[in-house]
């Protein structure tokens, strides 16, 4: 203790425990016989080398005054907490106990290599891990311990010594002693059909000579294997068939993932499927939804059945997006389905949309079912509704037919066009025709006039024309409306 | 004179027994001790004296200061001390002088050598350099005029006019030095 000087206290000290001269609590404390005061045994001790005095009141000291201080002082300081005077160490304890984690326990402190012989210094923190020439390692054989430096002179000695076997008393060199340890009689054995569910134990010797032959499970030994053979085949199948299955479950609950998100993005449209079970339709949907079917033999399976429905092959084909589509509406739907929470909130206003191009629809087949009674030909453009057809494919099909219907539009307003421009020119003609025919009376009636002017002897046409001022009028006004028109 | 330069030599430590325990393990006691001195001196707020490490790195040269106290000739004069540890402190005293001259019945008015008695033979190793200062800062109003250093301040101590006069013209202000 008195070696160790320099303690860092973790607590503030009381100061009357605190030395004098070294300002310090008290390090193993003496005092004085004569005056009562109280110093560290070091302290005081230097101090009287120099005067003989006591350092406080001056009164004359010698070492022999001295005597240990009372023990409720020293129970005082060392109880005081202090940290280890190591500075890696992070141990603190009272005062009294850091010799002993210093000469015990602390791992930062520097000891000699424990094994005899080597003369090397490490931490003991190190020590436990060491290995060096003089570390004791046991003999094989012998049982005995070695420094691993001579381990090797002390086998070739030691293999050639002769040992006795413990159980069967038989004598032989060391070297030999794991084989005989194989091979004595006398060792304790299981009957090798302890796996079986034999449970006899006893001598080797026992074993061969008595228990074999006795063995109930011995004599089955021949089914065992056959059994144990069948049971690695059924094991070995039974794993593959778990994979198979672990494999099909996550399989299906892909296609759930997606067809839960397909039911969402096509809205009424996946109920009307299900609810159509019984139409022809309908197998297709379930060829769509059986979750074994490999998604690449979809798009087929719809080409093939589409005759069935819709007489005109391209029309149906034209509610099935390629498969490119297929599956880039696919991945997008799952991607959705990543991140469900925002997503809700955008599905419903599509879901709404789609429900306002159904009832359009609707509304729609009902205005043109009179115009395709009539003409076929429209009939046979407008998409039938079907809700077992995808969203995309409805859509298509009533774009298609929007399409159809606006070229019918032209072509029956260019027929108009003509119909009208044929019209033009028969009435035109018609016009000519009574023109001319106009014209002739009028000079029938001129030459008539003339006649009669040259009977009555009146040659003045303006006369002529005032004479019959009842009649002119209505056929002046014609005259000049035909003149007019002639001219122009 | 020479009973001045005796006393300031720090007494050499084998004057009696040699000194138990090697000089580097006591100069880390010693390192210590007057790290917690410097802590207390801090601490404590002592007027007119202070104390302090000249330079960073070594705990064994000090520079003080100390004021003249009140209602003394020294009042409103500020002494720079130069205060030098032995090893085997606190056991020996420090070797302590006048940086500033200082016109004093007890105190060298060349060399700034002290006489003073806790300084040399009533030196106990329970002072410190608190103690040091404060004995000058008293010993500056009450000289020992019975061993005089300087004796033409002693004798001139009863006449405290002219002790002042004397006083100011040696005394050089604290700034120049302590820059």
């Amino acid at each position: 203790m008195p070696s160790m000087a320099n303690f860092n206290y973790v607590d503030g000290v009381n100061p009357n425990l605190l030395c004098c001269i070294c300002r310090m609590p008290f390090n193993d404390p003496f005092t004085t016989q004569t005056c009562g005061h109280t110093f560290c045994r070091d302290c005081i001790l230097q101090s009287l080398d120099h005067v003989y005095q006591c350092p406080i009141d001056r009164q004359a000291l010698t070492a022999d005054d001295l005597k240990p201080a009372d023990s409720i002082i020293r129970s005082l300081v060392d109880e005081l907490v202090v940290e280890c005077t190591n500075q890696t160490c992070s141990h603190i304890c009272q005062r009294q106990l850091l010799e002993q984690h210093l000469q015990s326990s602390c791992p930062y402190v520097e000891v000699p290599c424990p094994s005899r012989g080597c003369d090397q210094i490490m931490l003991r923190g190190e020590a436990v891990n060491h290995r060096c020439e003089y570390s004791l390692v046991t003999c094989d054989a012998c049982d005995t311990e070695v420094e691993a430096a001579q381990l090797e002179d002390h086998r070739i000695q030691c293999y050639q010594q002769l040992t006795t076997c413990d159980l069967c008393g038989l004598q032989f060199q060391r070297s030999a002693k794991s084989s005989h340890q194989n091979s004595c009689p006398e060792s304790p054995m299981q009957c090798p059909q302890q796996v079986n569910g034999c449970s006899w134990k006893g001598k080797r010797v026992a074993l061969h000579s008595e228990h074999i032959s006795s063995c109930p499970y011995q004599a089955l030994s021949g089914f065992f294997s056959i059994f144990h053979e069948r049971t690695q085949v059924l094991q070995d199948e039974n794993t593959v068939l778990k994979r198979r299955v672990e494999s099909l479950q996550t399989q299906i609950r892909t296609i759930e993932i997606q067809l839960q998100s397909a039911s969402l993005a096509l809205g009424p449209w996946f109920r009307n499927s299900n609810l159509g079970l019984s139409s022809p339709e309908t197998s297709i949907s379930d060829t769509l939804r059986s979750p074994d079917l490999p998604s690449h033999q979809r798009p087929r399976l719809q080409t093939v059945s589409s005759p069935r429905s819709v007489p005109e092959g391209d029309a149906f084909a034209a509610y099935f997006p390629p498969q490119e589509e297929i599956q880039s509406y696919e991945r997008q739907q799952l991607s959705a389905m990543e991140r469900p929470a925002p997503d809700r909130h955008l599905e419903h206003p599509v879901r709404s949309i789609h429900r306002n191009s159904w009832s359009l629809g609707q509304g729609w087949d009902a205005l043109h079912t009179p115009a395709s009674r009539t003409s076929k030909q429209v009939a046979s453009a407008v998409a039938p509704l079907d809700f077992s057809c995808t969203l995309e494919g409805t859509l298509e099909g009533l774009r298609e037919s929007i399409v159809a219907l606006s070229t019918s539009m032209e072509t029956l307003g260019r027929r108009n066009d003509i119909a009208l421009t044929n019209e033009t020119l028969r009435l035109n003609e018609e016009l000519m025709s009574l023109k001319a025919n106009i014209h002739g009376l009028r000079m029938q009636m001129h030459a008539m006039m003339m006649d009669n002017a040259q009977l009555t002897g009146r040659t003045d046409p303006l006369l002529f024309e005032n004479s019959f001022p009842t009649v002119s009028t209505h056929r002046y006004h014609y005259m000049s409306n035909t003149q007019s028109a002639t001219k122009l | 004179m020479e009973q001045l330069t005796t006393s300031l030599t720090p007494r050499p430590a084998t004057n009696k027994a040699p000194v138990a325990g090697s000089s580097q393990q006591s100069s880390g006691s010693v390192a210590k001790r007057l790290g917690n001195e410097l802590m207390t001196l801090m601490m404590s707020a002592s007027p007119g004296i202070s104390a302090f490490p000249k330079n960073d790195g070594n705990l064994f040269e000090w520079v003080g200061t100390i004021e003249g106290a009140p209602g003394t000739v020294y009042a409103g004069l500020s002494f720079k001390i130069a205060i030098s540890f032995p090893p085997n402190y606190p056991y020996v005293p420090p070797a302590i002088k006048f940086e500033t001259p200082c016109f004093h019945p007890n105190v060298d008015i060349n060399s700034g050598g002290i006489c003073l008695d806790i300084l040399q033979d009533k030196w106990s190793a329970v002072y410190s350099v608190q103690t040091i200062l404060l004995s000058l800062q008293s010993l500056l109003g009450e000289p020992n005029n019975a061993s005089p250093l300087n004796t033409d301040a002693a004798a001139i101590w009863n006449n405290q006019e002219a002790f002042k006069i004397h006083l100011l013209r040696h005394y050089r202000p604290l700034k120049d030095e302590s820059a």
